[in-house]
């Protein structure tokens, strides 16, 4: 997925777990752990704003595009 | 999944759950229960596989059929079943494999029927395995009909060469019924729908 998030270095930078994260946000661990690892194929507006919130960043922040071949599986 | 449509679900599995054990309980009664009565009892077997459908129409002059009160009657052409009674071994083993063949693939059928079902009932319908048991539901379809199609016709091609009348003039059967292969068209465009539904339920389970 040409879309990162980065997630990891923010956390880092504001000192939260993953736990805490997920807890504050609303979302599950293992939900906030897909966004994490860059396994997520969509992210819910309402998710975006809960974690911009938390982490007190903008969405531009939180999300990079990486130039390069998909490798997840194309559906078409 | 809403409660009616669960239960929905559940009564098409019980019942598909029956045409299976009815199934397979007709099937031992045949290979089982017959020839064991037959043996104990020492009356003739009943032997439906030594008959065949062949196609009969009435020789010119031969009236088989009069009208009373609708002016003329003609019978035209009817499928008729023609027993034989000591037919030769290979058209008896012959026929059974065929139609061996033939309930092999309605089992394969009910079968995979059974566990789509079930997982459907189980909350899985996007299962990747549904897809799979949709595609193999459509070819059994379409292969038992075009099979049976071509054992009756076959089973009429040897009957009308042995069978003799003078009433009637015999030909050869094949059947295939049309609305079948369509059904079967439908399952393969339906499984289609159900991979589309996997990718679909993929990319919600990973939407965060």
């Amino acid at each position: 997925m040409p879309i990162r998030v980065r997630l990891d270095r923010l956390m880092v930078e504001r000192g939260v777990s993953l736990t805490e994260l997920a807890a504050a946000v609303g979302i599950t661990l293992a939900n906030l752990s897909i966004l994490k690892t860059n396994k997520a194929r969509a992210v819910r507006f309402s998710t975006l704003a809960a974690l911009c919130e938390e982490l007190k960043c903008q969405p531009g922040d939180l999300l990079e595009y990486v130039e390069g071949p998909e490798d997840e599986v194309d559906h078409d | 999944m809403r409660r009616g449509r669960m239960r929905t679900v559940r009564l098409l599995r019980r019942g598909i759950g029956v045409a299976w054990w009815l199934t397979w309980t007709m099937l031992a009664l045949f290979l089982v229960a017959v020839p064991v009565l037959t043996w104990v009892t020492g009356a003739p077997a009943s032997t439906p596989f030594y008959d065949a459908a062949i196609w009969a129409e009435p020789l010119e002059g031969a009236e088989p059929v009069t009208a009373r009160g609708w002016g003329d009657a003609r019978l035209y052409g009817i499928e008729v079943n023609v027993e034989f009674t000591a037919a030769p071994q290979w058209f008896v083993v012959s026929s059974l494999a065929g139609w061996g063949v033939v309930l092999g693939l309605f089992l394969f059928f009910l079968y995979h029927l059974r566990k789509l079902a079930e997982r459907v009932e189980a909350g899985a319908a996007f299962d990747p395995d549904n897809t799979r048991r949709l595609r193999l539901l459509g070819g059994a379809l379409m292969a038992t009909e075009l099979i049976e199609g071509v054992l009756m016709w076959w089973q009429s091609h040897v009957a009308i060469r042995v069978a003799e009348s003078t009433v009637f003039e015999f030909g050869r059967v094949y059947e295939v019924d049309p609305t079948v292969l369509f059904a079967a068209l439908v399952l393969f465009v339906l499984a289609e729908i159900f991979q589309r539904g996997t990718l679909l339920e993929e990319d919600q389970a990973l939407t965060v």
